[in-house]
């Protein structure tokens, strides 16, 4: 009669432990791509483990897609080079822009023709300069949102955690830490912002001052290829600033990044071989360096009594492929 | 003494009740001079005063929708569906206020829809009736010493029948319980019951889901094409509550 009843229960309490297996193996296997580096598949499969809502597995879940997010947004600007550098060549661009603005419009105002092609020139070569800085800051933008929005994420996920286990000190404390990193980031970008709108507004001026001269210049002495090339910059120029305000609100898409790289015969440049040969060696990157000050990501996977099995780990497993 | 508190409680019962017809017709004047507002206030107090009818929440569905509460709206047209499932305006506003928010009506499984061939009350009301009345002619005559007559097993074995005709309705039901509306749009569905959870999708005002688990101020709902995530408890509202 015992065993019967044994059976029973065992009979019942079967898929009960089969969803906790199911939700333990997600999070082992997440916990197993972020310390091998492959963040993006460690995000999928924490991401899973915790919609499975296994009251003991999501907490842990979160927690660690906490720290996949933060490296993450760590990763994401390794892309954007030296910052400083970046706004000391954006600042020069515009010193060059402002003296070529001073020329133009005294050219103008004297309105004899050498000095007025003179000063067109140098408006151009200005502008495209600008163009250039414009380009970079607007690149250090766009990867500084993304950065953005993925830190925020892993605030939310540390919270989440501490939230659904209050005894999680770490979570906290790491939201902490994310939270100084934002602030630091935000200031950034209100700097490359600011940068940004200042070589908009130059580009526009100039791109004014160069319609102006164009005007005065007899049509023989002007080339044809001249005007297409101004043209081009200026059809750039009609792209709405708002537009990548609000991408940079959005987390970032992956048919986006798709697209670009389906669709263009581009070649790559210095600065992009550059950055992949970094990235490439990232992918070797070991976890939990000191620098951010973070708690270690596998920490409360691997001490907790609920899983028991602490020295199995996902890569032993058979008959998956992952 | 007696007829006293008879008296009283038939006064109480009548005053109730002219209490909720006299809002019902404030309601309706309110609402055909087109103070919209005045009218979904009248409704909702009739409903909150336990004068639920199917009347009452088709009015108060047409008043929500007139102040742009399609979620409210359809939570008290689909309210007024299971205790009237006969009535084909409320059907026809449920129809129209989903094709104008691109909203896909629930999928339901067979025993759901065939629980919906009678209102809720009726199955109820038979499965009760057709059970008892089948125990009572089967057992009777034993038990209370009736003379057996051949129409008992038959009339018995009849009422059980019923009874089994009943079942898939009543575990329709059941499983009709746990479907709810979503109150307001942009409503974010939550990867985990938690405060700066994850959002999923947002969920559009008046889409139905179903409530599959609960935890704290979370419910854990699934809506069409297997959206699943948490809700907040105050942003969803079960159909029968």
């Amino acid at each position: 009669m015992k065993n019967q009843l044994a059976a029973i229960a065992l009979l019942i309490s079967a898929p009960v432990f089969a969803a906790q297996r199911g939700a333990l193996d997600l999070y082992n296997e997440g916990v197993g791509a972020l310390r091998r580096g492959e963040l993006r598949e460690a995000e999928s499969t924490l991401r899973e483990a915790a919609q499975t809502n296994s009251p003991a597995v999501q907490p842990l879940a979160l927690y660690n897609l906490g720290h996949v997010r933060f490296q993450q947004g760590k990763e994401t600007l390794k892309g954007e080079g030296n910052r400083q550098q970046l706004l000391n060549s954006a600042e020069a661009a515009a010193a060059v822009a402002q003296e070529a603005i001073r020329s133009s419009q005294e050219a103008l105002k004297g309105g004899a023709l050498e000095e007025i092609i003179g000063a067109y020139m140098e408006a151009r070569s200005a502008r495209k300069q600008l163009r250039t800085s414009r380009d970079e800051t607007t690149r250090a933008m766009d990867l500084q949102g993304s950065a953005l929005w993925r830190w925020r994420r892993s605030v939310g996920d540390f919270h989440s955690a501490q939230e659904l286990d209050p005894s999680n000190k770490d979570a906290s404390f790491n939201a902490d830490v994310v939270e100084r990193h934002i602030k630091e980031l935000l200031k950034s970008l209100d700097k490359v912002k600011e940068q940004n709108e200042s070589l908009s507004e130059q580009r526009q001026k100039l791109g004014e001052l160069m319609k102006e001269m164009r005007g005065k210049i007899p049509k023989s002495m002007q080339r044809q290829s001249d005007s297409e090339e101004d043209e081009e910059d200026d059809e750039d120029e009609k792209q709405p600033d708002g537009q990548k305000e609000e991408e940079n609100q959005k987390p970032p898409k992956a048919g986006s990044k798709q697209e670009q790289r389906i669709g263009g015969e581009r070649e790559v440049s210095q600065d992009m071989a550059k950055l992949l040969k970094e990235m490439l060696k990232r992918r070797t990157m070991q976890l939990g360096d000191k620098e951010d000050g973070l708690r270690p990501g596998e920490k409360k996977g691997m001490n907790g009594l609920i899983f028991g099995d602490e020295t199995r780990k996902p890569e032993q497993r058979k008959g998956r492929n992952w | 003494m007696k007829t006293f508190i008879a008296m009283l409680i038939l006064m109480i019962v009548r005053l109730h009740a002219e209490t909720g017809d006299a809002r019902f017709a404030k309601g309706t004047t309110a609402y055909t001079s087109g103070d919209f507002a005045e009218a979904v206030d009248q409704f909702r107090r009739i409903v909150e005063e336990g004068n639920v009818s199917a009347a009452a929440l088709h009015n108060l569905g047409n008043a929500e929708w007139r102040v742009s509460r399609p979620g409210y709206a359809v939570l008290a047209w689909e309210r007024a569906r299971a205790l009237d499932p006969f009535n084909v305006n409320t059907a026809a506003n449920l129809r129209f206020a989903r094709s104008k928010a691109h909203i896909e009506a629930p999928t339901q499984s067979w025993h759901e829809l065939y629980s919906t061939w009678l209102p809720t009350t009726a199955w109820l009301v038979a499965a009760t009736l057709a059970l008892w009345g089948g125990v009572i002619l089967l057992t009777g005559p034993r038990l209370l010493g009736w003379r057996r007559a051949d129409w008992h097993q038959g009339v018995a074995a009849l009422l059980l029948g019923i009874f089994l005709f009943t079942l898939p309705a009543l575990l329709g039901i059941s499983r009709r319980a746990q479907l709810g509306v979503v109150l307001e749009d942009e409503t974010p569905l939550r990867l985990t019951p938690t405060r700066e959870a994850e959002t999923l999708v947002k969920l559009t005002g008046g889409e139905v889901a179903r409530v599959e688990s609960e935890r704290g101020d979370y419910l854990y709902v699934r809506a069409d094409g297997d959206r699943a995530g948490w809700v907040l408890r105050k942003d969803f509202v079960r159909v029968w509550q």
